[in-house]
């Protein structure tokens, strides 16, 4: 939660006061990044150009929206554009991305999945649906939050998050019963 | 309440959306049939291990990756304010240069800052405001200019002649500035130009002086040139410039304190500076 001070100094012109709020936000910008776009380095990407964008576009956040969905429609505007843009030639290189990072993200977690089995489900999922996923799980976020991140009817938010589990089930199960797992 | 129907309060249930009338619907529900049952606990098996995904965080800080470009930001920033937070008046259009044998005569006095040799100005302070001329034939014979006229737009004021009240004369040979050199070749012309000017969007701007006593801008004559002139708050001309074609660039400025006005035109390499002073018109009126 970015204290409401912070965001109106760094209005008012406090680049300090901006930098230290872009310090705040830098994780939860990363962490969408990485959840939609599935690898380290396109993160990176869309997060250095996401707080830069919010570093020149301060002014036009205005407070009758949350500072945090605000923040979220920036990056996922960005990362959505990239997915798109990076669809047709995802496969190896994006493979090979998942083990690179498997060492540092992983969690011992006593799950019915792996982290990585889940986030390769996820990569299945079109870019929305993979939105709204990650606006549910990794920023805590309500309907209405999403909806206005993503600026989705709160209907659409709610069917994108349903079959977007159903489809994530579907695809664990199908795993679960290959025996890839190990 | 059909299986479909029960999957949707699933899903509702995980994200804690159901009253207690709706989750009393869906336990009963699941108890009585075992494939939702199953699915219920899948759905909020997967849900749990979504909660539980890492909070994966960045190899190294965003901000500090990006400290150049936010630094580069803001130099552009503090360039494009300039004129903001200046008195001055700003102008930069893209008008080019090339002078048709005409003659560029300043108020007062012109200050000549040319790379190379192309641009040969003489130098003066006459002590009148004294007027410019879109002809050297005009110019040169500026005794026996017309009375000053009222300016009444821009593009008639290029056809009148505009004088002070005060004659000229004994003037001209010191007084006015001739171009001696050759005219920049149109070859040179495309290159290096600082801001292209959009030519129909150019005639309704007007660039006040900061005491609102003049306007300066930059005007198109009827033979499609541009030419820099400033009215006096009576719509008087008080100076016109030479003639330029397009494609260079005329950066104009007010200074905030004097009553002067100072223009740039850049084409290709070359640029030439001139101040022009309207003190002397102003105490002449």
């Amino acid at each position: 939660m970015v204290e409401p001070e912070l965001i109106r100094k760094a209005q008012a012109g406090d680049r300090d006061a901006l930098i230290a709020l872009l310090r705040e936000i830098e994780n939860h910008v990363y962490r969408t990044a990485f959840y939609i776009l599935g690898n380290e380095h396109d993160a990176m990407d869309a997060a250095q150009e996401a707080l830069i964008r919010i570093y020149t576009k301060i002014d036009s956040y205005e407070e009758k929206a949350l500072f945090k969905t605000w923040v979220q429609r920036i990056v996922t505007n960005i990362c959505i554009d990239k997915f798109r843009r990076q669809k047709p030639m995802v496969s190896i290189e994006e493979h090979d991305m998942w083990f690179e990072t498997e060492q540092n993200v992983e969690q011992e977690v006593l799950s019915a999945f792996t982290a990585k089995d889940i986030r390769e489900a996820i990569n299945k999922l079109p870019a929305h649906h993979r939105a709204v996923v990650v606006l549910r799980y990794l920023q805590d976020f309500s309907y209405k939050e999403i909806a206005e991140s993503l600026g989705l009817p709160l209907n659409t938010v709610k069917s994108y998050l349903f079959r977007a589990r159903s489809r994530l089930q579907t695809l664990l199960q199908e795993y679960e019963k290959g025996g890839v797992k190990g | 309440m059909n299986c479909q129907e029960v999957i949707e309060l699933m899903h509702r249930d995980l994200d804690k959306d159901l009253n207690s009338e709706e989750s009393e619907r869906l336990h009963e529900h699941v108890q009585s049939c075992s494939d939702c049952a199953a699915m219920h606990e899948r759905l909020k098996r997967l849900s749990n291990d979504l909660v539980q995904l890492p909070k994966v965080e960045p190899p190294y800080s965003i901000v500090d990756s990006i400290m150049p470009e936010l630094d580069r930001i803001d130099q552009q920033r503090q360039q494009a304010s300039q004129p903001a937070r200046s008195p001055f008046e700003r102008l930069r259009r893209s008008v080019s240069f090339r002078m048709m044998g005409g003659i560029a005569a300043s108020v007062a006095f012109i200050i000549l800052v040319a790379s190379g040799s192309l641009w040969g100005f003489g130098q003066s302070a006459p002590e009148h405001a004294q007027l410019a001329s879109n002809s050297s034939a005009d110019a040169s014979s500026g005794p026996e200019m017309a009375p000053m006229t009222t300016f009444s737009g821009g593009n008639e004021m290029l056809n009148k002649r505009a004088l002070p009240s005060e004659s000229i004369e004994g003037q001209n040979q010191s007084g006015y500035n001739q171009y001696s050199g050759d005219a920049p070749s149109d070859e040179k012309e495309s290159a290096g130009f600082h801001v292209m000017m959009d030519t129909a969007g150019f005639a309704d701007q007007s660039y006040p002086s900061p005491d609102g006593k003049y306007t300066a801008f930059v005007a198109k004559n009827e033979h499609g040139r541009f030419q820099v002139e400033i009215v006096d708050d009576e719509g008087n001309a008080v100076f016109v410039s030479a003639q330029m074609d397009v494609d260079a660039v005329v950066d104009v400025q007010w200074d905030e304190a004097l009553p002067q006005l100072v223009y740039t035109v850049y084409s290709g390499e070359e640029s030439a500076q001139f101040v022009i002073d309207l003190a002397d018109a102003a105490a002449d009126r």
